[in-house]
């Protein structure tokens, strides 16, 4: 094969983008030597060192753009561009086919860890230096996770990175590369419809500038551990940090809402082990900066400070081990493919975890300790207190998430062990993650009102004192009021709730008697604040949603569970009532690849008045070439109190073309010999028998266009519903085209009936040739004889050699005859029969016409009489009688499966989440203004 | 010792006991055999039985569907749940299921976790269309 000369590559792209990747990870090497050596021995190094992460950033750019560009312009050959684009993928999802892949969103990560190290070198003043060089290495890891590179270790190639201008005849081994214009043939595989949404668009480029960001507070860490002046750090680290937890923190959301608004299991969150893990390093990140605000009032806890922030980073670290590594396989609903980087990434998580207990151990002596304790009414105590719980959530969420993590290193030991899971990660999480909620609540409603150094603390004791019962009676008193409404059914309910509220009431308390509304000040109590309306958000909608198409069992003796069906079937225009609401299925509309499915809600009261009506359109995603539905999304109506979500299915015949089949090899057929004009009797209806049409015009989608076909017959019936009296007219029947027979069959899903033509009815109709009875019959112009029923007028002649079936040839002499036919029951026809003559031989072209049923060829010109001999045969439609196959139990098409939730409070929710990332929007632009 | 570390410990404390309770809530896997045995709640990993029917009638019961599920010690048994049938479902490489078996000898499932197998993984070189008849 490989003597093979390719036409049509671009090769000259990967050799570029080769180049450019071997630049970036030398580039990044030579950065951060320089950078160390200017630290070590010479700062005249610091210029290379800056130039050298220019050059490497320039060369990311260069790479991202290469295959930007190969993407565009659909270069299969690389194997990336095959994997993520299809000649009618829309442009508008290039960014999101470039970063679905894992290539991509590796130079994603790069990409921003590119532009805030650019940022950091004109910002970083006297940290530029040190926090450069673990920036420039941890973009040399990041770098070799794209080198391509095979080592020979023992048996194995030992793979180091994977590149993305691989080609696609290198990754395949396929006969089809044997062919030199192998391109022509190849067409890619696009990117997974369910990905084609703007979320895919908008939520990668945020998450992965989170995670490039928390790397900053990581590499200043180390920085700072390198160097004695610990305080002089804690302002800039915390900017960083506050602007990273902000980037991050709406990453995460962004996932959460594209998860409610796409998935169909009706939430924001699942306590998936994706989400977890990277919900769990900004929760140490945050646990970070509440220890960095108290180091930078106090100077305690620097130390702790450095452990939670070089913890958020290879917390991020083993977030995309867990990711990449397939080794969440059983547990994740996210679908991963590996690259076979594992050992690469566990290789990048134990340097960087090295590099951070080396520089903690050797540089954190040089941090000093106070000999004075905290004050145990101070501000910072309790703000400790607070870190420590959100470290200790993440520990716990850690803890379980890794269960394949351990499954994996006793398979190592055992290979017999018997993995273990969580039973119900939901439940598990909800469980522990309540008390976490608590604690938070609480201690930000303690901790707030007291002050740094437990300042003047005796002065004040009454005042805080009257304050926090004040707001703890509050809180008792709407926990009272709102528990009465929520269907709380434990009492660690209560707990929850009243944490929540105190944290919104003690801290709007703050808010208005101490800050007086100073917004600047404010970010803390903002983000307190969204805290504690996101505790509420998650109360009402997770302990007062509502499965409005919910129905008690209908069974008796089922396993436990929740004793409920959830889903209801809806019947096209039939509309069902449940929960105080009609529910009507409007039917459905396709758009591109999309089958919105339209549900009519009107709430009634009990009066039977329609009080409130909305619409919402659940959706079904077709793959490419639409054999079968890759994604359900669900439709949700969205109010401002609570959000109606409703998730649909259509019925598995309609999911896939080979559960269709399944479905119709299971149906079973019986025979009914039916002539036309008569009328037969079932169970369910009478049908009328009309007289076969011809060259019917079936509006088939799934066939085509159905004037392609060379010969069609309907049957057309009348049936008559006997229960509504409803009269329906269909159509079944066949079409022939290139001598295959393709059928058009009839579902009445009224009735639950199919109807099909058998093939076999064709032979019933039209005659084979080599059964015909020809008879000659002998004409001259305008003459008019009688044929069996038929007139037959021989009324000119055509000589324009333009005929069906004819490709003229030199030499030819080609006429064709007009035939004027008449039937018995007046209907008209023209027949063209050709004669030609070719070489001194008489050929004929016969003129079939399926509604006369004759066959005519144009045998003979006789020119002394100027008489036309012509050859005449009839279908032989002897027997009246033709076949029908009728099916009944017929699976309906005509219906959707539903679910519909009511989500009340969900809108708290969004907004707690949104008040949480703009009190850290706040502080890191309020802290900014102090820097600068 | 200071405050901060006798809170630190406490915490830790906390989070030992934590694991040790939270272990009610891992499982390991069982099988038919030893789930009709003690006739308590179960987790079962197994694979569909293709063979065997598969029972799903929206217009009947949309909340009713029953599939055949061969365990690892290659037993084969009728599971029930109480959910419209997943899309995708025949494509399942491993269907863990977790509930307990019934008077009837048929497992009755409460919750049902589905192994898909990755994307494209087997898929082959996607041709352009009709182009390679011709070839």
């Amino acid at each position: 094969m490989s003597e093979v000369t390719y036409i049509g590559e671009h090769l000259w792209l990967g050799y570029l983008g080769h180049f450019a990747v071997t630049l970036a990870f030398v580039s990044a090497l030579f950065s951060a030597w320089s950078y160390y050596k200017s630290i070590k021995t010479d700062t005249s190094w610091f210029r290379l060192g800056q130039w050298g992460y220019i050059v490497h950033g320039i060369s990311i750019l260069l790479i991202i753009g290469l295959v930007l560009f190969a993407m565009t312009s659909r270069f299969y050959e690389y194997d990336y561009v095959y994997r993520t684009v299809s000649d009618s993928s829309p442009m508008r999802y290039l960014l999101a086919a470039f970063w679905a892949d894992q290539e991509g969103s590796f130079l994603l990560w790069m990409f921003w860890h590119v532009i805030l190290g650019w940022i950091f070198m004109t910002k970083g003043k006297e940290w530029t230096a040190p926090t450069m060089i673990t920036l420039a290495l941890i973009q040399v890891f990041l770098t070799s996770m794209l080198l391509g590179v095979y080592i020979p270790f023992f048996e194995d190639d030992f793979k180091i990175g994977s590149n993305p201008f691989i080609l696609v005849r290198d990754v395949y081994q396929a006969p089809i590369f044997a062919n030199a214009d192998y391109l022509t043939l190849i067409e890619g595989r696009g990117l997974n419809p369910l990905l084609q949404n703007y979320w895919m668009t908008i939520h990668p480029p945020v998450l992965f500038l989170g995670f490039a960001s928390v790397s900053i507070p990581f590499c200043m860490s180390i920085a700072g551990l390198s160097a004695d002046n610990h305080m002089a750090l804690m302002k800039p680290i915390l900017k960083w940090s506050l602007f990273s937890a902000f980037i991050f923190g709406l990453g995460i959301l962004m996932g959460g809402a594209w998860a409610y608004e796409a998935l169909t299991f009706g939430g924001y969150w699942a306590w998936d082990p994706v989400e977890n893990s990277s919900l769990v390093p900004w929760l140490v990140l945050l646990a970070g900066i509440h220890t960095n605000l108290i180091a930078r009032s106090t100077q305690f806890s620097i130390k702790t400070t450095y452990v939670y922030y070089m913890l958020a980073f290879l917390l991020v670290l083993y977030s995309t081990f867990l990711t990449r590594s397939g080794i969440l396989g059983d547990t994740s609903v996210h679908a991963f493919t590996t690259m076979g980087l594992e050992s690469q990434l566990l290789l990048f998580i134990f340097f960087f975890a090295g590099l951070g207990i080396y520089k903690y151990v050797v540089g954190g002596k040089t941090i000093p300790t106070k000999p004075k304790e905290e004050h145990i009414y101070s501000r910072e105590f309790w703000m400790f207190v607070g870190a420590l719980v959100l470290f200790f959530s993440g520990l716990l969420m850690t803890a379980s998430t890794s269960l394949p993590v351990y499954n994996k290193i006793f398979e190592i030991w055992d290979p017999n062990h018997i993995p273990i899971a969580i039973d119900d990660a939901m439940h598990h999480n909800n469980k522990y993650q309540l008390w976490i909620g608590v604690f938070i609540g609480v201690l930000s409603g303690l901790s707030i009102m007291l002050r740094y150094n437990g300042a003047n603390w005796l002065s004040y004791k009454k005042k805080y004192v009257k304050h926090i019962l004040a707001c703890i009676a509050v809180s008792l008193l709407f926990t009272a009021l709102i528990g009465s409404v929520l269907r709380t059914f434990a009492w660690q309910h209560h707990v929850f709730l009243f944490a929540g509220l105190f944290a919104i009431i003690a801290n709007l308390n703050y808010l208005v008697s101490f800050l007086k509304g100073n917004l600047k000040m404010s970010g803390s109590v903002i983000s307190h604040l969204g805290f504690g309306f996101l505790v509420l958000g998650i109360m009402f909608s997770g302990l007062n949603n509502e499965t409005i198409t919910a129905s008690a069992f209908v069974q008796q003796d089922f396993a436990e569970g929740d004793g409920i069906d959830k889903a209801v079937v809806l019947i096209k225009d039939e509309p069902y009532f449940t929960s105080g609401y009609w529910i009507n299925f409007k039917g459905d509309t396709l758009v591109e690849n999309l089958r919105k499915y339209k549900l009519e809600f009107s709430k009634i009261n009990e009066q039977e008045e329609v009080v409130d009506g909305f619409t919402t359109f659940p959706s079904a995603i077709y793959n490419r070439d639409f054999t079968k539905v890759e994604a359900l999304n669900p439709g949700t109506n969205r109010n401002l109190t609570y959000d109606v979500f409703t998730a649909a299915a259509p019925p598995p015949h309609m999911q896939s073309i080979e559960q269709a089949k399944d479905t119709e090899d299971s149906l079973k057929y019986l025979s009914h010999l039916v002539s036309p004009g008569t009328t037969f009797e079932e169970e369910t209806y009478i049908a009328t028998v009309g007289s076969p049409m011809f060259n019917h015009d079936f509006n088939d989608s799934d066939h085509g266009d159905s004037t392609k076909y060379d010969l069609t017959v309907g049957i057309p019936l009348e049936i008559e519903i006997k229960r509504t009296g409803e009269k329906l007219n269909v159509t079944p029947g066949l079409g022939l085209k290139n001598a295959l027979v393709f059928q058009f069959p009839v579902v009445i899903d009224k009735l639950g009936i199919k109807i099909k033509v058998p093939e076999s009815s064709f032979a019933q109709i039209f005659t084979e040739e080599d059964k015909l009875q020809y008879e000659d019959v002998i004409l001259s112009r305008d003459q008019t004889i009688q044929w069996n029923s038929f007139n037959v007028t021989l009324s000119g002649f055509d000589r324009s050699g333009n005929f069906d079936n004819y490709t003229a040839q030199e030499g030819d002499i080609a006429i064709a005859a007009l035939l004027n036919i008449t039937t018995q029951g007046g209907i008209q026809t023209i027949q063209k029969p050709v004669f030609i003559l070719r070489n001194a031989q008489q050929y004929s072209i016969k003129d079939y016409n399926a509604v006369t049923g004759l066959h005519i060829r144009f045998s003979n010109i006789d020119p002394a009489s100027e008489s036309m001999t012509f050859r005449v045969a009839q279908d032989m439609r002897t027997n009246e009688e033709l076949e029908l196959l009728i099916a009944n139990d017929v699976p309906r098409s005509d219906l959707l499966i539903v679910e519909a939730n009511i989500f009340p409070g969900i809108n708290l929710v969004w907004l707690g989440c949104l008040m949480m990332l703009a009190g850290l929007l706040l502080s890191f632009l309020g802290k900014r203004r102090i820097t600068t | 010792m200071k405050r901060t570390h006798i809170i630190a410990l406490i915490l830790i404390a906390i989070a030992i006991t934590l694991m040790f309770l939270s272990s009610k809530d891992l499982s390991t896997f069982s099988t038919f055999e030893k789930a009709e045995l003690n006739g308590s709640r179960v987790k079962i990993a197994g694979q569909l039985a293709k063979n065997e029917p598969m029972i799903y009638n929206p217009e009947k019961d949309a909340n009713y569907f029953s599939f055949y599920l061969t365990d690892s010690n290659n037993e084969t048994r009728q599971v029930e749940v109480r959910e419209p049938k997943r899309r995708d479902f025949e494509r399942s490489e491993q269907i863990v299921v977790t509930g307990k078996i019934n008077a009837q000898g048929i497992f009755e499932a409460s919750e049902m976790l589905l192994k898909c197998p990755s994307k494209y993984k087997e898929e082959e070189l996607a041709l352009r269309k009709q182009a390679a008849l011709g070839s």
